[in-house]
């Protein structure tokens, strides 16, 4: 009994003195899903479950996945596929839980260093980013150890660790790349900064006899900030056993001009269509150059843009960007202009944009959209209404024919309370054969209601129709897939 | 040895549960490339956190209502965490500076701090106060949400107030006891009321504004 009290006060002493500094906090999402694509009333749940804490200047944290079966978002199915293959693709939808996070951090007022599984970025994304993207289920995280001295004048970053092989061959699975990075960045001046970078890429191309092909990237930056100019420029060159070389360039100029603010960008990428690489795409939509061209493998282009802000109330933008391949085989052309008008209690966006993709190189097809968009945003009683007008005109001209259709969509989000509704629909006027779009007359509604429960879980239900891209509903933006069905997300954090 | 492992979870639950609202340090690379400290604004006041995009047409609608705050108290400091990826960094410069938003910007490339506040979707709003204790947080941004980060602005600026009551009765209880000690210095001892003109009276200037517009 003496023992067991006096463990009591040792335990107690202990938690109080941790008290002060040792925090603990964490993040739940619990999904479930009823699909309703091509098979209808499929079941799949998943629990995503995060952890942290943090004591003085060190941070762990890992992030654990359960999925009951994993929802495929981007499987390849549709109505046309023979039962077999339907039910082929289907299966690879696994039950799975595994431990997808892990780190460990410490942070000091001029030291980062952390092990385990993390982000790496080395500039503007050209030169390197290793990133995990849920949305669009993409992974290039390192497992692997990070050092990054930061002084108020120069900082290094060195690093390098294991990435997970993307090669879809099963003998690939458990095969990881190796990538290490050596990065400096020197501020010269407070407005001027240059730095270096040094990136080897070992990427495995033989399981068997342990292969590697090498690719070596050397890149230098250069920035420049003042209250009038903003310019920042990234030069990188690769080189990889097979002798392949590449370059890229980016280049981002910002003038601000009272009232005026004038931006201009240049790429120039050469073989650097690599998956450690994050390329700027150079156009308001963020658009790769065609369709089915690999991005970074051959094009150049540059964006103009004119921001004009008279005042708090108005805002008027013109964007333009052009995009070419070596051969001007492949092309792209993308406009966007925006006027927005801010009144006390509503606002008003107009906004057009047109986009047009040639590829005569590889694909023999040309395509066109054209989306003007009207949005109102107002309180009606102190409630936040907003309604957005889409009337997006689509035109493919390819061998197999030329289709052109157009997409009207309304959508209306309503918020009373702590209860906030949105109401989607899109209707499709002609036809189309392109696998993303729908037949003539087709209908897709969706609706979603959110709310908040105990202070600290937010719920989100969505039954109906959706298409996929960015979407925003209730004040929340995410990009999703394409989605038939009803979905329920809870996220708790705490 | 079962009871003790029992206490243990317990009281370590209450920890857990004690602690859930308390946000820790970091430190980021800000606008001018200058790394800051969430700690650094904190000694001011209220830190309103913000998490945005400029792919987020929310969270863009969000930033000037935010700017407002930020420039209409002083112990407020709103930090925009700006979550794009490093691609997009530019992009992001120049929508704040050509809006001549005056609150801090804080980029967040490898998403350390997304992860260290748990933050899953955006726009994320999160309000801290002095003790680093999370008094708000909001997930999205709809007409009108900024009323509400206004309404927790005006609840700690109240309680700010009534904290300084007490240390203004012992200030001036001081400062009486000095002067019945020490008439030669009567002339330089300020009246109860002269004391409580020197405080800082923010929320009664802001609730004034208030009520002009």
């Amino acid at each position: 009994m003496k023992k067991t009290f006096l463990l009591m006060i040792l335990i107690s002493l202990s938690v109080n003195l941790l008290y002060s500094e040792l925090n603990i906090s964490g993040v739940n999402e619990c999904k479930y899903v009823n699909s309703n694509r091509i098979i209808e009333h499929r079941s799949y749940f998943s629990d995503k479950f995060q952890l942290q804490a943090q004591y003085n200047n060190f941070r762990a944290s890992f992030k654990y996945d359960f999925y009951h079966p994993k929802f495929g978002k981007f499987i390849l199915i549709n109505e046309d596929m023979s039962d077999a293959a339907l039910e082929d693709q289907l299966n690879t939808e696994e039950n799975e839980n595994y431990l997808d996070e892990y780190y460990l951090q410490y942070e000091s007022d001029f030291w980062f260093a952390q092990i385990g599984i993390f982000e790496a970025v080395v500039g503007s994304g050209i030169i390197m980013h290793n990133f995990y993207d849920d949305d669009f289920e993409t992974d290039s995280r390192l497992i692997g150890g990070y050092v990054n001295p930061v002084y108020d004048n120069w900082q290094i970053q060195l690093f390098g660790g294991l990435m997970k092989s993307d090669n879809l061959d099963p003998a690939f699975e458990d095969e990881y790349d190796q990538v290490g990075a050596f990065d400096t960045d020197v501020n010269i001046t407070d407005q001027i900064s240059v730095g270096g970078s040094y990136v080897l890429h070992k990427e495995i191309i033989d399981v068997e006899d342990d292969e590697y092909n090498n690719r070596t990237i050397y890149a230098g930056k250069l920035s420049y900030s003042s209250s009038l100019v903003d310019l920042q420029t990234e030069y990188s060159s690769s080189k990889d056993d097979e002798d392949l070389e590449g370059t890229a360039i980016y280049s981002n100029l910002t003038s601000y001009l009272g009232k005026f603010t004038l931006m201009g960008a240049y790429k120039n990428y050469e073989n650097f269509n690599v998956r450690i690489s994050d390329l700027p795409m150079v156009n308001h939509s963020g658009q790769q150059l065609e369709h089915s061209w690999d991005s970074g493998k051959d094009e150049e282009g540059f964006m103009g843009e004119i921001r004009y802000l008279p005042n708090y109330e108005n805002e008027l933008v013109v964007n333009y960007a052009e995009g070419w391949n070596n051969n001007f085989k492949v092309r792209l052309s993308n406009l966007y202009t925006e006027f927005k008008h801010d009144f006390d209690n509503w606002s008003f966006k107009a906004e057009v944009e047109t986009l047009e993709q040639i590829n005569k190189e590889d694909a023999n097809r040309w395509y066109q959209e054209i989306t003007p968009t009207l949005t109102f945003d107002f309180l009606v009683n102190e409630n936040p209404v907003l309604i957005k007008t889409e009337y997006q005109y689509k035109e493919v001209d390819k061998i197999t024919g030329s289709h052109s259709h157009y997409e009207p969509r309304l959508q209306t989000d309503v918020a009373i309370g702590n209860y906030s509704l949105s109401i989607a629909v899109e209707n499709q006027i002609g036809n189309s054969d392109e696998s993303e779009d729908g037949d003539d007359g087709e209908f897709w509604i969706g609706g979603e209601l959110a709310t908040t429960i105990f202070n600290n879980t937010d719920v989100r239900l969505f039954y109906g129709k959706e298409k996929g891209g960015i979407v925003c509903r209730n004040g929340v933006c995410k990009n999703q897939a394409e989605f038939d069905g009803l979905r329920l997300t809870l996220t708790t954090t705490f | 040895m079962k009871n003790i492992i029992t206490i243990f979870l317990i009281m370590l639950l209450a920890v857990q549960l004690i602690a859930l609202e308390k946000a820790g340090d970091f430190k980021l690379e800000n606008i001018e490339g200058k790394q800051v400290k969430l700690s650094d604004f904190q000694k001011e006041g209220l830190v309103i956190l913000d998490f945005w995009a400029t792919w987020c047409v929310p969270c863009k609608n969000g930033l000037p209502k935010l700017n407002e705050l930020h420039e209409k108290y002083d112990s407020v400091n709103v930090i925009a965490i700006n979550t794009d990826k490093p691609r997009k960094k530019s992009a992001a410069i120049s929508h704040i500076k050509s809006n001549k938003f005056k609150f801090q910007t804080l980029f967040d490339p490898k998403k350390v701090v997304q992860k260290q506040f748990n933050i899953t979707s955006i726009p994320h709003t999160i309000i801290i106060d002095q003790d680093g204790m999370i008094i708000y947080d909001h997930t999205g941004y709809q007409r009108g949400d900024e009323k509400h980060y206004e309404e927790v602005i005006i609840k700690w600026l109240k309680e700010q107030v009534q904290k300084e009551e007490p240390k203004l009765e012992s200030k001036i209880s001081d400062e009486m006891d000095i002067k019945e000690t020490k008439p030669k210095l009567e002339s330089n001892i300020t009246s109860e009321s002269d004391i409580k003109d020197k405080i800082p009276t923010e929320l009664e200037q802001k609730e004034t504004e208030q009520s002009g517009h």
